[in-house]
C-alpha cells in the first residue's frame, strides 16, 4: 500500500506543479488574477503532496518496508534507528525527493512571501518555480522512481553505505540542498524579469535576502562536507577537489560573485546583463553538479548511480540554459547599464574585479572537473586532473580576492583621492607589512605562508579600522562602547553580517594555510607495548579488540598518547567490516586543538593482536576552518535580518 | 552588439552540453576520484575483511 500512496501522490504533484506552472505563465500574460490565485493554491498542494511523499518513505525505512526497492537497496535490519532516518535522502532516488521538498517548500515561501509585493514579477516567478518543481518530480516518476516494488520480496535489505553512517547525515544534504535548491528563487525572479522586459532594480530588491539564504546554506553544507570528509573519509584532509566538492563550490563562486555586483546595480545602475548572467550561471551550476553526480558521467565519491536520469538532467539544464540565454538576448538592448565605471580606483572597479576573480576560478574549477571528458573527448586519452592543478591555479586567485576583500569595503564610490586612499589604507597595510615581518622572524619560512597570513592581518585591520571609526562616531553621540557597537551590527547588519563573513574567510585562511604549511605525519608499525613519536607526541600501541555492532564488526587498536605537558590520551581508531562491503571501512579516531589535531587512521594489523601499521597526523590550525566557517555563517544569518529603515 | 551576434550568446552552451552528452560514452572509473579508494590504496588498509555471511566468519578469522 505505501508504494501506490507515494506513487499516487508524485503523479498528482506531477499534474498540479505543471498546471500551476502554465496557469501563473497564462494569468501573468492575460492578466487574469483567478488563474494566478489558482496556480497558488496548486503550489500549496504540491508541497503538502511532496511533504507526504517524503514521510511515507521515511515510514517505509522506520518500518523495514523492504517491497520498496529503495529501502531494500538502503538499509538493513541492523541500521540503526537515526541511520534509518537518513538513509531516505542517503542514495539516489531519496535525495531527489528531498531536493523536490525543499523546491516545493521555497516555492511555498515564494508565494507567502511575494504574493502582493512583486506584484508584475511573481506570476512568472512561481511560473518558473513549479516548472523546476515539475521537472523534479518528472525525475521521481520515470527515471528514479522511489516508491518503486521489489518482488520477491528479500529477508532483509542490503544496508547503507557505511560511509553514509555518520551524524553529518543529517545536517550535510539538509545545508547543502537548501542551498542548491535556494539558488531556484533568484533565478525565477530573473527570468521573471526578462520575461516581463522589466529588468531594472526589481528582481534584485526581492531576491537579495534569498540569495544570501541560498548562500548561507551552501556555504554551511561546505563546511559540514568539509567536516564529514575530515573526520569520516580518514585520508586526513577536508578538501580533495573531488567532482561533488567541486559541483558545490563551483555555485558558491558564482554566488559570491553575485552578491558582490548587485551592489553595484543597486548603487550605480551599472551590471545588469552581467547581475541577470550570473544568476543564470549559477543556476545552472546548481544543475550541473546534480547532473554530475547523478549521471555517473565522472567518477566521484559521491556518485550516486548510472542510468536514464544523466540524460534527463543534461535535456533540462540544456532547456534552462538555452531559453534563459535566449531571454538575455532578446532583452540584449534594454541591458545596457546607466552609469560607468568613472575611475579605477573606486569601490565598484574592486567590485568588478572581484567579480572576475570569483568567476575566473568558477570557470578553472569547471574546466578541471570536466578536463578528463574533454582530453578524453579531443584526444582519446584518459587525465586525471588532481590537486597540483586546483591549487596551483586557485591559490593566487584566492589571495587576491582576499586583498580585495581588504579594499573593496573602505575605498569610496565612484572616485577614491588620494587622501582618503591614505586615510583608509596607511594603518592596515602597515600593520600587513609588520605581521610579514613578525612572522619571517618567528620562523615561517614560506612565502605563500607569510603572503596568506600577512594579507589576513591587512584585511582584518581595514575591518576593525572601519568598525572602531564607526563605533567612535557613535560614542560621541553619548553612547557606550558595547552598546554603540551592537547597535552598528543591528542597524546595518547587511554591511556588518558582510564584514563578520569576511572575518570568517579571514580565520579558515589561516587554518586552511596553517594545516597546508605546518601540518607533519608519519606511518609507522609498532609491536604491543612499542612507541614511537612525531612532533613531540608518543603514542605507544596497546593492542586490539573486537567488537559486534548491529550491522557491522569493528576492529579497534589502543594507542596511549603523551606529550609530556598534558595527561594520556588513549586513541581508538578502528577498521569496520560490513557485509555489503569488500574492504574495511577506516574509522578514524582524533583530538581536536586549538592549534594542533592529533589523527590516528589504523592500517594493517596481525590478527593476533600483537602489531599494527598506524598513521598519525599532527594537523595544524584545521580548527580554525570549523570556528571561521562558524562565524562565517554567523555573519550570513546577520546580513539576512531585515534592515531597519531609517537606520543610523 | 547586432542583432545577429547576440544570439550567438546562448548558442555558446551548445559545445558544453555537447562535451556533458559525450561522457554518457566514457567510462568514469576508468579516471578514479581524489577521494574514492583513496585510503584504501595506501600500504595501511590493505587488510581484507571477513565477506558475508560475516557474523558467522567473523568470530572464525578473528581467533
Amino acid at each position: 500500500m505505501i508504494p501506490e500512496l507515494g506513487g499516487g501522490a508524485l503523479v498528482v504533484a506531477l499534474v498540479l506543479a505543471l498546471w500551476g506552472s502554465i496557469a501563473a505563465a497564462v494569468g501573468a500574460r492575460t492578466g487574469r488574477a483567478t488563474l494566478i490565485q489558482s496556480a497558488q493554491h496548486a503550489a500549496v498542494a504540491v508541497f503538502v503532496l511532496m511533504t507526504a511523499c517524503l514521510l511515507v518513505l521515511a515510514y517505509a525505512f522506520l518500518t523495514f518496508d523492504f517491497s520498496v526497492r529503495y529501502v531494500a537497496h538502503n538499509t538493513n535490519l541492523g541500521t540503526p534507528f537515526y541511520y534509518r532516518l537518513t538513509a531516505v535522502w542517503g542514495a539516489l532516488e531519496g535525495s531527489i525527493v528531498l531536493w523536490g521538498w525543499m523546491l516545493a517548500l521555497y516555492t511555498v515561501l515564494l508565494v507567502w512571501r511575494h504574493r502582493d509585493n512583486a506584484r508584475e514579477l511573481f506570476p512568472w516567478a512561481l511560473s518558473v518555480m513549479l516548472a523546476v518543481v515539475a521537472f523534479f518530480v518528472l525525475v521521481m516518476t520515470i527515471p528514479a522512481p522511489p516508491f518503486q516494488r521489489l518482488a520477491p520480496l528479500p529477508a532483509d535489505g542490503r544496508g547503507l553505505n557505511p560511509l553514509l553512517e555518520d551524524t553529518g547525515m543529517i545536517t550535510h544534504p539538509i545545508a547543502l540542498y537548501l542551498g542548491f535548491t535556494g539558488f531556484t528563487v533568484p533565478f525565477a525572479f530573473a527570468l521573471a524579469a526578462l520575461a516581463t522586459g522589466r529588468v531594472g532594480d526589481a528582481w534584485i530588491t526581492a531576491t537579495r535576502r534569498w540569495t544570501i539564504v541560498a548562500w548561507y546554506f551552501l556555504s554551511l553544507g561546505l563546511l559540514i562536507g568539509g567536516w564529514w570528509s575530515y573526520h569520516v573519509l580518514g585520508w586526513g584532509g577536508y578538501w580533495a577537489w573531488d567532482p561533488v566538492e567541486n559541483a558545490a563550490f563551483m555555485p558558491w563562486l558564482t554566488g559570491t560573485a553575485l552578491l558582490h555586483s548587485v551592489m553595484i546595480q543597486e548603487r550605480r545602475r551599472m551590471l545588469k546583463l552581467w547581475n541577470l548572467a550570473l544568476v543564470i550561471l549559477t543556476f545552472g551550476l546548481t544543475l550541473f553538479g546534480t547532473f554530475l553526480t547523478r549521471s555517473g558521467v565522472i567518477a566521484s565519491v559521491h556518485a550516486f548511480t548510472q542510468g536514464a536520469i544523466g540524460a534527463f538532467f543534461l535535456s533540462f539544464l540544456g532547456l534552462v540554459l538555452l531559453s534563459a540565454l535566449g531571454l538575455l538576448a532578446l532583452r540584449w538592448d534594454a541591458l545596457r547599464g546607466e552609469g560607468t565605471l568613472d575611475s579605477v580606483l573606486s569601490r565598484e572597479s574592486t567590485f568588478l574585479l572581484n567579480n572576475v576573480f570569483l568567476v575566473a576560478a568558477a570557470f578553472t574549477v569547471f574546466l578541471g572537473t570536466v578536463f578528463p571528458l574533454l582530453a578524453e573527448a579531443l584526444r582519446g586519452t584518459k587525465v586525471s586532473v588532481g590537486a597540483p592543478f586546483f591549487n596551483q591555479v586557485n591559490v593566487p586567485l584566492f589571495l587576491s580576492l582576499i586583498f580585495l576583500m581588504g579594499v573593496g569595503p573602505l575605498i569610496a564610490w565612484r572616485r577614491a583621492s588620494v587622501e582618503s586612499l591614505k586615510r583608509n589604507f596607511v594603518l592596515p597595510v602597515s600593520g600587513g607589512v609588520a605581521a610579514a615581518l613578525v612572522f619571517h622572524l618567528l620562523g615561517v619560512r614560506s612565502a605563500l605562508a607569510v603572503l596568506a597570513l600577512a594579507l589576513t592581518v591587512f584585511v582584518a585591520a581595514t575591518v576593525a579600522l572601519d568598525l572602531s571609526r564607526a563605533t567612535r562616531a557613535r560614542m560621541r553621540r553619548g553612547e557606550a562602547p558595547l552598546a554603540a557597537a551592537g547597535a552598528l551590527l543591528l542597524r546595518h547588519n547587511r554591511r556588518y553580517g558582510g564584514f563578520l563573513v569576511h572575518l570568517g574567510i579571514l580565520v579558515v585562511t589561516v587554518g586552511v594555510t596553517g594545516s597546508h604549511a605546518w601540518s607533519v605525519q608519519t606511518e609507522t608499525t609498532l609491536r604491543r607495548g612499542e612507541s614511537a613519536g612525531l612532533a613531540g607526541y608518543r603514542f605507544r600501541f596497546d593492542g586490539l579488540e573486537a567488537a559486534e555492532a548491529s550491522n557491522h564488526l569493528a576492529v579497534t587498536a589502543a594507542f596511549t598518547v603523551s606529550n609530556g605537558r598534558a595527561s594520556n590520551v588513549v586513541l581508538r581508531p578502528a577498521k569496520k567490516f560490513y557485509p555489503q562491503e569488500t574492504a574495511p571501512i577506516a574509522a578514524v579516531d582524533y583530538r581536536l586543538g586549538f592549534t594542533e589535531d592529533l589523527y590516528l587512521v589504523l592500517g594493517d594489523f596481525a590478527r593476533d593482536g600483537t602489531q599494527a601499521t598506524v598513521k598519525v597526523q599532527v594537523n595544524r590550525l584545521v580548527s580554525w576552518i570549523w570556528m571561521g566557517g562558524l562565524i562565517l555563517t554567523l555573519g550570513a544569518a546577520l546580513a539576512i535580518l531585515p534592515e531597519r529603515k531609517g537606520a543610523r | 552588439m547586432s542583432r545577429l551576434w547576440r544570439w550567438l550568446i546562448p548558442l555558446a552552451a551548445v559545445p558544453v552540453l555537447g562535451l556533458l552528452a559525450y561522457g554518457f560514452r566514457v567510462d568514469p572509473r576508468a579516471v578514479p576520484s581524489p577521494l574514492i579508494g583513496r585510503p584504501r590504496r595506501s600500504p595501511w588498509q590493505r587488510s581484507r575483511g571477513p565477506r558475508y555471511p560475516w557474523r558467522r566468519r567473523a568470530a572464525k578469522w578473528w581467533c
